[in-house]
């Protein structure tokens, strides 16, 4: 439990330290939506998920 | 003989004037101390067969105040009371012979003829 | 809008808060004790500066507004090594806060006073912008432009009022508030709900924003990352900033340590917090976005008020203002409890040791808090204006930040020491203060510039050692938390550990006492309770931890000194203790082996009478036995051998054969009975009318009394008795035949009521009984005249199972008497004994 906790915190700090500047162009992208936000918030539910699976079934 | 039967039991009187009047002896029954006392003041007798278990005056006192009668009789002591103290005492008043109920008629007729033959 | 409407509502909501805290305390301390209040009580940490703050950042930031809420996820993933630890040192040491926890772990008497002093005022700016969030939002609804000040006084008086009400109802060692954390929860929810409402109305009525940026190109940076390298820093700063403060806000401790009922809420919390926060936070850009386009002058921080009345609609600004004032209300109550708290603890206590005030430590409390926000609306009134509500609070994020390097070196390292972690909290104070806490007095008038530049351009204020570019919070936090850091480390490597601190001991008596005297006698009850069974230096250990709680580490220990002594040295105590309890071993089993060898003998002695009685009783029987055993096997005897008797002879013999037998069952019939009462066979009770029994049972020893020639009388009243037939039977024809035979010529039996019991009298003119046997008449075996023995003891238990009693009486002959209780009340199977 502890081993993966510490690596889903890794991944998200991963995600959220992510130098997405670099990655992303333009402050509009799909559907008319800005990709920053669209990244930083389904990178946030990602995680959400991911606990939610890992840390429920205990 | 002309025999004596103490014993408070109409049950244990019954058969034995049965068994002894059969066996051709003359038998005279009491059923408390006094009244065999009384019978023996009256005549003599061969033979007392004396139940010590008896009201009013027991058996021993009964047997005592008959040795010291002038023609006291043999005595034969019956009593459901087995104790080796009761035997000894017995005898040692002068009881002749002693005997546990329940008893066969067998032993005591021959018992009875021992002593008829001491005569 | 009618200020008259909203101050209403504004109370009702309050009103309905406290009723949900009473709930919480009452009936409802089961919804307390699920993980999804604990979940939701969480969220005070979102608070004013959430609802209202964050709309504000990112309309003129961008998205510099989210990463306060990433870094609490990223701390939460980590609670096995965190929370859980924290949880259980708080369990065992009773820990209300991170003070007591530096306290604890380091021992420095200086450590949880200062913490607990620069708490108190790092996070004046943290309260602050609660009040000016609320003011503004009134003022605006209100449509007036009103000194903020006139509001804000009256709001700071009333969130203190209600912190009390909700905080301080009464002494709690362990620092639970069930009710609190309910109204917090509910309150969480509430906030929740109302900004999705507004978000989900404002788009729905005017569409999706993001086409429309387009045509505002002013708007664009807001949808982008921060630019270069500062931006990166200060997104990562942001995230790792609030990621410390969620750990050590003092209101963000008492909600998830010391509120917390149970461990496991931590597996739903670690996901469903995170998930409110996301939720919570998806209205921001829209909002933001369509405030900029649409209210471009108007204050960024009032966009969730202000859409809605743009709108026209009233009652959604109603509930944006509803929302707000929520978040801002719980933030205060429970971080003003939190700080009272604090200030009891390591401020107050000392002193009022010193000053044998401890009695009202209640009264103190409530002190703090109304100083305490008092003190907010001072720092209100001194720097408030000038900044934004967001940059406000992160001043307080960055002075909570300090207690990191101590508090998570101290968790994790054990090379930490007292020294270092002083040197460390001292160095990021006065850093912390240099760059943001006195700038922004400054900037608001109220220090002279000096602060704002510093005396020397390395030293400037907002950029040490040249370093320019970045923004203040950002700078300050970096600054800070480094010097914090390294002197935290250096200093510990370059100071030893010291001794553990010598250890006391003391009587339970002296120990409950104590505190009675500063708890209260539950205090004492539950104290006296839980060391009953504990060797003296555990139990001063236990009553150091519930002082603890209540007044502080550093008072409880000054406590303790007064009625403890030194244990002594570990070696030592350890032999010590050894050889005391090899004695008491050795003595508990020499008490053993001699109560065991007492039970023993007593064993042996009864089972020496019962087998006494045993024999005796064999004996008896046996003795019983043999006379109409004789008469039997002689009565048979002469009739088989005699064929050719008399029909009366016959006749004669076999009746008395027949009576003989009789005899011999009614024996054994007795001596069954005499073994059933031993082994206690209950009564069987019924209505009896015990005049046919009498008769009944004269009937039955008829033949004998015939046989004997005994004239039987009888004299029988009426009578009714509730008991059991049988054994009143077998007492009747005991008695009689007892009677009979000793009677010489009359039996007499006499049934009469008298109270509540029926009596019998047997007379028989017999002989009596003489004087010497009159005491043992009732006793077994005692026959003196040809009986069994037991018939009359026989009867004497009997009567006694039924509740009666019997006797003989004086006179002429013998009479025996016996009554019967009407009803049988008391039952006792086996009889007396």
């Amino acid at each position: 439990m502890k081993e993966r906790s510490f690596a889903l915190f890794l991944l998200a700090l991963f995600l959220f330290l992510f130098p997405v500047s670099l990655v992303v162009p333009s402050p509009l992208g799909p559907w008319g939506l800005p990709p920053l936000y669209l990244y930083l918030y389904g990178s946030w539910g990602l995680v959400v998920l991911l606990a939610l699976l890992l840390f429920h079934r205990p | 003989m002309r025999i004596l039967v103490v014993d408070d039991e109409e049950s244990i009187l019954v058969p034995l004037e049965f068994l002894l009047k059969k066996a051709g002896h003359e038998v005279v029954l009491a059923r408390t101390g006094e009244e065999a006392l009384e019978a023996l003041s009256r005549g003599a007798f061969d033979l007392m067969v004396l139940d010590l278990m008896l009201p009013g005056m027991d058996g021993f006192a009964v047997l005592e105040r008959a040795k010291a009668l002038s023609q006291r009789p043999k005595v034969l002591v019956l009593t459901a009371r087995g104790r080796e103290a009761d035997r000894a005492k017995a005898l040692a008043l002068g009881a002749e012979a002693f005997m546990a109920k329940p008893f066969g008629i067998q032993d005591l007729l021959s018992q009875v003829e021992e002593l008829a033959g001491g005569r | 809008m009618n200020p008259l409407l909203l101050l209403l509502s504004l109370f009702l909501y309050l009103g309905l808060l406290f009723l949900v805290a009473l709930l919480g305390e009452g009936r409802g301390r089961f919804l307390v004790q699920s993980p999804w209040a604990y979940t939701l009580s969480l969220a005070v940490y979102a608070t004013a500066w959430t609802f209202m703050g964050s709309v504000g950042r990112a309309a003129m930031e961008g998205a510099s507004f989210l990463p306060i809420y990433l870094g609490p996820t990223l701390v939460l993933l980590l609670w096995p090594f965190l929370h859980e630890k924290l949880l259980s040192l708080a369990r065992a040491h009773r820990l209300t806060s991170w003070a007591d926890f530096l306290y604890l772990r380091f021992g420095h008497g200086l450590l949880g006073p200062l913490a607990a002093a620069f708490l108190v005022v790092g996070l004046l700016p943290y309260l602050a912008l609660q009040l000016k969030a609320i003011a503004q939002a009134f003022l605006f609804l209100r449509g007036e432009e009103e000194p903020l000040t006139d509001i804000a006084l009256p709001t700071a008086l009333l969130l203190a009022l209600f912190a009390i009400l909700f905080g301080t109802r009464r002494l709690d060692p362990s620092e639970r508030h069930q009710g609190l954390v309910l109204a917090v929860a509910f309150e969480s929810f509430v906030k929740l709900l109302a900004l999705l409402l507004v978000g989900g109305v404002v788009l729905w009525q005017l569409g999706n924003p993001f086409p429309r940026v387009q045509g505002h190109p002013e708007l664009l940076p807001l949808l982008l990352p921060q630019e270069g390298l500062t931006g990166y820093l200060e997104w990562a700063s942001l995230m790792v900033l609030s990621g410390l403060a969620f750990l050590f806000l003092p209101r963000q401790f008492h909600v998830s340590v010391v509120e917390n009922t149970d461990p496991r809420h931590l597996h739903l919390a670690a996901w469903a917090f995170p998930l409110y926060l996301l939720f919570i936070n998806l209205p921001v850009l829209p909002l933001a976005l369509w405030g900029r386009l649409l209210l471009p002058e108007g204050n960024p921080d009032l966009y969730v008020l202000a859409l809605p009345l743009e709108l026209g609609s009233a009652p959604l600004a109603l509930l944006a203002f509803l929302g707000g004032v929520s978040a801002a209300t719980a933030m205060v109550v429970v971080e003003s409890l939190a700080l009272s708290i604090l200030i009891s603890n390591h401020l107050l206590s000392p002193l009022l040791l010193r000053f044998r005030a401890l009695g009202s430590l209640l009264l103190w409390r409530r002190i703090s808090i109304l100083a305490v926000m008092l003190l907010a609306y001072l720092y209100f009134r001194l720097a408030g204006e000038a900044y934004a509500l967001v940059a406000m609070g992160l001043i307080s994020f960055v002075a909570v930040a300090q207690l990191a390097p101590a508090g998570l070196l101290g968790l994790f390292w054990k090379g930490a020491t007292p020294q270092g972690a002083l040197a460390g909290l001292l160095g990021g104070i006065v850093i912390w203060a240099y760059t943001l806490f006195l700038p922004a007095l400054a900037r608001s008038g109220w220090l002279p510039s000096f602060f704002l530049e510093g005396p020397h351009p390395l030293l400037s204020p907002e950029g040490l050692l040249g370093i320019r570019g970045l923004d203040p919070v950002t700078h300050g936090f970096l600054a800070s938390l480094t010097l914090n850091l390294a002197l935290t480390l250096g200093v510990s490597l370059f100071t030893r550990r010291e001794a553990l601190q010598e250890e006391r001991t003391g009587e339970v008596e002296e120990l409950a006492a104590l505190l009675r005297r500063v708890l209260g006698p539950e205090a004492e009850e539950s104290f006296r309770h839980q060391a009953r069974a504990l060797p003296g230096r555990e139990a001063a250990g236990l009553a150091e931890t519930l002082l603890a709680g209540s007044v502080g580490p550093a008072t409880a220990k000054l406590l303790l000194l007064s009625v403890t002594r030194e244990a002594p040295p570990e070696a030592l105590r350890e032999e010590v203790e050894e050889a005391a309890r090899e004695s008491r071993e050795l003595r508990a089993y020499a008490q053993a082996l001699e109560e065991a060898r007492k039970e023993l003998a007593e064993a042996y002695e009864r089972l020496k009478a019962l087998d006494q009685a045993k024999d005796e009783l064999l004996a008896a029987v046996s003795h019983e036995l043999k006379t109409p055993l004789t008469a039997v096997r002689a009565l048979a005897e002469i009739l088989e051998a005699n064929p050719d008797l008399s029909e009366e002879e016959r006749g004669r013999f076999v009746s008395l054969l027949a009576k003989e037998t009789a005899r011999l069952s009614r024996l054994v019939e007795e001596i069954l009975a005499y073994t059933r009462l031993q082994a206690g066979v209950p009564l069987a009770r019924s209505p009896t009318d015990l005049r046919a029994l009498a008769e009944e049972a004269l009937a039955l020893v008829e033949p004998l009394a015939r046989e004997r020639g005994i004239t039987m009388e009888s004299h029988l009243a009426g009578v009714q008795a509730l008991t059991d037939r049988d054994r009143v039977l077998q007492v009747l024809l005991n008695l009689l035949h007892n009677a009979l035979r000793h009677a010489r010529s009359r039996v007499r039996l006499e049934l009469t009521l008298t109270n509540r019991e029926a009596l019998f009298r047997v007379f028989d003119d017999g002989p009596g009984v003489p004087p010497q046997a009159r005491a043992l008449v009732f006793e077994p075996f005692q026959s003196f005249s040809g009986g069994t023995g037991l018939g009359l003891f026989l009867a004497r238990r009997l009567v006694e199972s039924l509740g009666g009693r019997i006797w003989l009486e004086e006179g002429e002959g013998a009479t025996f008497a016996f009554t019967l209780p009407l009803e049988v009340e008391h039952e006792d199977s086996g009889g007396g004994r």
